[in-house]
């Protein structure tokens, strides 16, 4: 691959910040709706004498029912970026505002560098957000979690933007 | 029941449903031609109502563009003989209109004179002279009061009918409309070519909207970054916004375009100028 020619813009803080926050918007969702689901399950099982009243109001059995809430919520906490990442190379947040994940070498993103990636955020998170912030100042715009699985976030080959960027070849 | 003033001039009261009651009979089953002579009724004088709101309101757009021509144009402009003609056929038609408008004025006023007149000759023979009552023409007078009580009831009957006739009318008019409507839309809903187009005006639409959102998103995050390197005192990092290493993404991506190798190398603001569809 020519170095000169250009590959994709790199995308700012506005794009990834918008998109992060539509991402969040859709696995808030996801997790009510998952849920609603378990809850109504329970609820069939109770009202059919599957699972009598006594156990459904038991401690032991609503710690069981939280656990599950939250393996839920964990799962598509971390499953959903992830899996998205790995299998599309951008989650729905991401593709709606026309940005994609890249990694520095041009191959796809793997499981292992999707997680790490992953991990990255909590550690963007933690000094208040400072690794969110740091594509602000960083030539490549790159976040601290980018920095630490080797990725970018760059203009979508096919979003408008990208298009009109692709025949101007930026500079190294 | 409800106390209003009845088409032929009596005030009797009408009962809507009695009304429309006395024309039951008949409607009761189904009848092809009076149905859609009620519907020509009803859609006659829905359709004149709805012209006569739609000519007010030309009229008043027609008088205030007028007001606003006669203040550029004060002289009537030059004109030719078969404009004069025209002029003139025009000008007659008003006048005519004019004039039959005033006479039918002036002769309902006169007849309104003559019933007032001959209501108070009617009650001077009732008061003064019993005696004119006494006449051999009696019979006679009697034949005729009967005919006049008969037409008279026939007249309100028509005028009942016609109340409760143009009431049904008007209703099964604006259904009529409503329904047409509804299946031309129905039609067109199901019209594959129409369902095709409407489908992609929508998705231009909507792809029009991201496009705008994703540019301007982008030109957000050039302008919140240069509001943070001057903040931070930084130099603003030129147009560099290219991954190195030949980064790109995902091979998959198959349709990715790529720049032609000989394309000037320029430098060129990060930002692209606004796409126009």
């Amino acid at each position: 691959m020519d170095t000169a020619t250009l590959q994709y813009p790199h995308a700012g803080f506005i794009s990834r910040a918008i998109a992060f926050v539509l991402d969040i918007v859709v696995m808030s969702v996801a997790v009510l709706a998952a849920i609603a689901l378990v809850q109504s399950l329970l609820g069939f099982f109770t009202l059919y004498g599957l699972v009598g009243q006594r156990v459904a109001q038991s401690t032991p059995f609503r710690d069981i029912v939280f656990a599950v809430f939250a393996l839920i919520g964990v799962g598509i906490a971390i499953g959903y970026p992830v899996g998205f990442w790995v299998l599309l190379g951008q989650t729905p947040g991401k593709l709606l505002m026309g940005v994609r994940i890249a990694r520095i070498n041009g191959q796809p993103l793997t499981i292992r560098r999707a997680l790490l990636r992953y991990v990255g955020y909590w550690l963007s998170a933690i000094p208040l957000g400072l690794g969110f912030f740091w594509v602000l100042v960083d030539d490549r715009r790159q976040c601290w979690h980018d920095k630490l699985a080797g990725t970018y976030v760059v203009y979508d080959s096919r979003s408008p933007f990208s298009r009109l960027s692709i025949g101007h070849k930026l500079v190294a | 029941m409800n106390d209003q003033t009845h088409p032929n001039g009596h005030i009797r009261p009408i009962a809507p449903a009695e009304a429309i009651d006395d024309v039951s009979p008949d409607s009761a089953r189904f009848d092809t031609a009076a149905a859609l002579l009620r519907l020509l009724v009803g859609g006659a004088l829905v359709g004149m109502d709805e012209l006569r709101i739609h000519l007010e309101r030309w009229q008043e757009a027609a008088q205030a563009s007028a007001q606003t021509v006669h203040q550029t144009m004060q002289t009537m402009p030059p004109r030719t003989t078969s404009d004069a003609l025209r002029y003139t056929l025009v000008g007659m038609l008003f006048e005519t209109e004019t004039r039959m408008r005033r006479g039918f004025a002036s002769m309902a006023a006169r007849f309104s004179r003559f019933s007032r007149l001959s209501g108070e000759t009617n009650l001077y023979y009732k008061t003064l002279r019993p005696d004119v009552y006494q006449t051999p023409f009696d019979p006679v007078r009697v034949r005729l009061d009967e005919m006049r009580i008969r037409a008279m009831e026939t007249v309100d009957r028509w005028a009942d009918r016609g109340w409760a006739e143009e009431q049904q009318g008007r209703r099964m008019a604006r259904q009529a409309t409503v329904g047409v409507i509804d299946e031309l839309l129905d039609y067109m809903a199901q019209n594959p070519e129409v369902r095709l187009l409407i489908e992609e005006q929508g998705m231009g639409m909507a792809e029009t909207a991201v496009d705008e959102v994703r540019e301007r998103t982008a030109s957000a995050d050039m302008w919140i970054e240069r509001i943070a390197h001057n903040l931070l005192h930084r130099p603003v990092s030129g147009p560099l916004t290219k991954p190195v290493d030949g980064a790109e993404p995902p091979t998959t991506e198959a349709d990715a375009p790529s720049a032609p190798a000989d394309a000037p190398q320029t430098p060129t603001p990060s930002r692209p100028p606004r796409r126009t569809r």
